[in-house]
C-alpha cells in the first residue's frame, strides 16, 4: 500500500486541472495586469487624471518614436499644432521641427502612491511644451491613457467590494435559510424573490433615484457600490440556500454530529468550506454584473461624476456618433470594460468546470 | 439490556398546510419496540423505503422523532440534549451506507480520526499517531493511510476507514446501516469478516441493517424483519430463516432464494389493530386482531 506520490485534495487537484487551461490562465493574467494597473495607477500614468489642457482637446495619439531618418535616436514624439479647417473644426497637424524626448521616471503631478507615500515620479512623461498621449486626448485635453488607469481604480474595485457585500449577506442568509429550513426559509426566500423579481436596471435606477443628489463623490462610490450589492445578493443567497440544504443531508455531517460534534462546529467545518469552493465561480461570474452596473450608471451620468474617472463615465464621451467619427480613440474605455468582463466570465466558466468532478464526487 | 427502544413513532409530513397540521404523513417507523442485549447482534431487513435508515438515526437522535423511548443502558435518554447527549453519543456510533459521503473530502484520514477524538484534547500528537496506527491495523489499513485523502481509496477501503472512526470512541454499540451494501461481494465477505473479528476484539453489540438477507444472516443472531416502517417478525437467524411465520418475511425469503423480484408481489396490508405475539422460543409475529 505505500505510494511514493504526494497526497492532494481535490481541491488542488482542481486547481491544476484549471492551470492546464490555456486560455484561462491567460485571462487570469489579464486581470492581474488591470488591477496591478488599477494599484499603481499614479505611477504608471504619464498625467494626473484631472491635468487637463484645453488647447488640445481632441488631440490624437501622439506615436512614440525611436528613429529618425533610419538613425536610433531614443524615443521621443513630436509636437502638435493646433488649427481649424474650413468648417471650423479642429486640425491637428504634426509638427516634425519640434521633437520631445520621452523620458523615465520624470517627475510630474503629485499623488500619493497607495494613498501613503508622497511622491510626483512618474514612469513616462515628456517634458514641458508637449504633452504625451499614447492613446489620445479626451475633450478637455486631458490624457485618456492616464483617465483609464485612474478609471481601473473605480470600476475593478467596485466589483471586488461589492461582491464581497453582497457575498457576506448571501452567506448568512442562505447559510442560515438552508441549515434550519422551515419558516425561517420560506420567509427569507421570499423576499431573495421579491429582490429579484424586479428586472435589475429598473432597480438600479430607483434605488439611485432615491440617493441625494448632493453627495460628494466618495458618497456618491459608496452608494453605487451599497446599491449594486443591494442588486447582486438575493441570487447568491439563493445559491447558498441550495447548497446549504443538500450539503447537511450528507453522511458526513450525520457523521460528525454522531461524533458529537456542535452543530457551529459542523457548520464552520463541514458546511460552509463546501460552499465556498462551489462559490468561487459564482462570484467570478457575478462581478461582471457589478462592473457593467457600475458602467451603465456612470454611463447615462448618474454614477461617477466629472472629473473623476470610471470606465463607464469615459464611455459617455461615446453618446455622441460624431466624436467617435472624429476621435475614435474615446472607444477604449469599452475594450477595456469588454476584457475585463470576458475575462472574468470565462475564468468563472472554467473554475466551474474544473471545481465540477469534485462537486460530483461529493455529491455520490 | 444494552438498548431498549419503545413505541418508536416517526411520521413524515407529505403535504405540509401553510401553519396547519399535515394532511397526510408516511409513517416511516411506526410503533416499533426493539431490545438488544450486549455483545449480541440484531439484524434489521426490509426492502428498501422501510424505515430501516430512519430507524437508525433516530437510535443515535440524529433526527427527532415523534413518540417512544430509547433506553441506553437503563438510562431513558429520550429528553437529552446537548452536552449531555454528546456524551451518550460517545456509546452510540454508527457507519453509514455511502463511503463516498460519509467522509468529508476535504479532509485527510488522521484529520478524519482526530474529529472524533473530541474527549481526549489533552492527547499528544504523537501519542494520537500510534493510537490512530493501531486502529487502522486492526481494520486492515496500514498506517501510512493517515497523510491521504478519501477520494484515494476504493469503496471498501473507506468503508474501513469509517469503521475506524466509528471505533476510535470505543464505543458500545455499532450501528451498521447498509454499511456493506455498495460493495462489491468478495469486498462485502471481507467487511464481514473484519466486523466479526472487531466484534470479538471490542466486545461490541451490532445493529446491522441491510436490505440482504444473505449478508444479515451472517453476522446477525437474531433477525427484524421490516416492513412499512413496522417490525412484522422478530426471531433468532435460524428460526427466522427455517420457520419463517408472517406472509412478508415469506416473500422475502423466497425472493432471495429464487430471485423473484419483490415488485411483482401483491402489497400486504398493514390496516386496523395488530399485536405482536410470542410464538415461543423467542419467535415473535405481527399478526392482527381480527384473526
Ligand atoms: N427527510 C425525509 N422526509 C420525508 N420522507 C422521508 C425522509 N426520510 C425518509 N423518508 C421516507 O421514509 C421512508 C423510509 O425511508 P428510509 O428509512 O430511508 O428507508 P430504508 O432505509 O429502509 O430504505 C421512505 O419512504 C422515505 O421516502
Ligand atoms: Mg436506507
Amino acid at each position: 500500500m505505500t505510494r511514493n506520490t504526494e497526497h492532494v485534495s481535490e481541491f488542488q487537484l482542481a486547481l491544476r486541472s484549471f492551470k492546464k487551461n490555456r486560455l484561462a490562465v491567460c485571462c487570469a493574467m489579464i486581470l492581474f495586469i488591470f488591477y496591478a494597473g488599477a494599484i499603481f495607477a499614479d505611477f504608471l500614468s504619464p498625467y494626473s487624471y484631472r491635468n487637463e489642457d484645453r488647447n488640445y482637446s481632441y488631440c490624437p495619439p501622439t506615436p512614440v518614436r525611436f528613429f529618425d531618418e533610419g538613425k536610433w535616436v531614443g524615443p521621443y514624439i513630436y509636437g502638435q499644432t493646433l488649427t481649424f479647417n474650413e468648417f471650423y473644426r479642429r486640425v491637428y497637424q504634426t509638427d516634425t521641427t519640434r521633437r520631445f524626448p520621452v523620458r523615465l521616471f520624470v517627475q510630474g503631478d503629485e499623488y500619493k502612491l497607495l494613498g501613503l507615500i508622497p511622491s510626483r515620479l512618474h514612469l513616462v512623461g515628456v517634458q514641458e511644451g508637449a504633452r504625451l498621449y499614447l492613446i489620445g486626448a479626451d475633450s478637455r485635453g486631458r490624457d485618456l491613457w492616464s483617465r483609464i488607469l485612474y478609471g481601473a481604480q473605480i470600476s475593478l474595485s467596485i466589483g471586488l467590494i461589492g461582491v464581497l457585500i453582497s457575498f457576506s449577506i448571501g452567506l448568512i442568509v442562505g447559510g442560515v435559510a438552508g441549515f434550519y429550513g422551515g419558516w425561517i426559509d420560506n420567509v427569507l426566500m421570499r423576499l431573495c424573490e421579491m429582490v429579484m423579481m424586479v428586472p435589475g436596471f429598473y432597480l438600479l435606477l430607483a434605488l439611485r433615484a432615491a440617493v441625494p443628489d448632493d453627495f460628494n463623490s466618495v458618497q456618491i462610490y459608496f452608494a453605487i457600490v451599497v446599491i449594486l450589492s443591494f442588486i447582486g445578493w438575493a441570487g447568491l443567497a439563493r445559491i447558498i440556500r441550495g447548497m446549504c440544504l443538500s450539503l447537511r443531508e450528507r453522511e458526513y455531517v450525520l457523521a460528525a454530529k454522531s461524533l458529537g460534534l456542535s452543530d457551529f462546529k459542523i457548520i464552520l467545518r463541514h458546511i460552509l468550506p463546501h460552499t465556498v469552493s462551489y462559490s468561487i465561480a459564482a462570484v467570478m461570474l457575478s462581478i461582471p454584473g457589478y462592473i457593467l452596473g457600475e458602467s451603465a450608471l456612470s454611463l447615462i451620468g448618474l454614477g461617477i461624476q466629472d472629473p473623476y474617472a470610471s470606465w463607464g463615465n469615459l464611455l459617455s464621451d461615446n453618446m455622441s456618433i460624431v466624436r467617435i467619427k472624429f476621435a475614435p480613440w474615446i472607444l477604449w474605455p469599452g475594450v477595456f470594460i469588454f476584457l475585463t468582463v470576458i475575462s472574468f466570465n470565462i475564468i468563472g466558466d472554467t473554475l466551474r468546470d474544473c471545481l465540477d468532478p469534485m462537486m460530483k464526487a461529493e455529491r455520490k | 439490556m444494552l438498548l431498549e427502544l419503545q413505541g418508536i413513532k416517526k411520521y413524515f409530513p407529505l403535504k405540509q398546510r401553510w401553519g396547519g397540521k399535515p394532511s397526510e404523513v408516511l409513517k416511516a417507523v411506526d410503533n416499533v419496540d426493539l431490545t438488544v442485549a450486549e455483545g449480541q447482534s440484531l439484524g434489521l431487513v426490509g426492502e428498501s423505503g422501510s424505515g430501516k435508515t430512519t430507524l437508525g438515526r433516530i437510535i443515535l437522535k440524529l433526527i427527532p422523532f415523534d413518540a417512544g423511548r430509547i433506553v441506553f443502558e437503563g438510562q431513558d435518554i429520550t429528553p437529552f440534549k446537548g452536552k449531555q447527549m454528546r456524551q451518550v453519543r460517545k456509546q452510540l456510533q454508527m457507519v453509514f451506507q455511502d463511503p463516498y459521503s460519509s467522509l468529508d473530502p476535504r479532509f485527510r484520514v488522521f484529520q478524519l480520526l482526530d474529529e472524533a477524538m473530541l474527549f481526549e484534547k489533552e492527547m499528544k500528537l504523537a501519542d494520537k499517531e500510534i493510537f490512530f496506527s493501531g486502529l487502522l491495523k486492526d481494520v486492515g489499513l496500514s498506517a501510512d493511510v493517515l497523510n491521504r485523502f478519501p477520494h484515494e481509496f476504493s469503496g471498501g477501503e473507506r468503508q474501513r476507514i469509517a469503521i475506524a472512526r466509528a471505533l476510535v470512541v470505543k464505543p458500545k454499540l455499532l450501528i451498521l446501516d447498509e454499511a456493506v451494501s455498495s460493495l462489491d461481494v468478495i469486498i462485502q465477505s471481507q467487511i464481514i469478516d473484519l466486523l466479526l473479528t472487531l466484534q470479538k476484539k471490542f466486545n461490541l453489540t451490532y445493529i446491522f441493517i441491510s436490505h440482504n438477507l444473505k449478508v444479515v444472516k451472517r453476522i446477525s443472531r437474531r433477525v427484524g424483519v421490516i416492513y412499512k416502517g413496522k417490525i412484522v417478525e422478530l426471531a433468532k437467524t435460524d428460526e427466522l430463516f427455517n420457520n419463517p411465520l408472517h406472509a412478508y418475511t415469506k416473500e422475502l425469503l423466497a425472493a432471495a432464494i429464487e430471485y423473484k423480484p419483490l415488485s411483482i408481489r401483491p402489497t400486504i396490508a398493514l390496516d386496523g389493530e395488530f399485536n405482536f405475539v410470542d410464538q415461543g422460543q423467542e419467535h415473535f409475529v405481527l399478526k392482527s386482531l381480527g384473526h
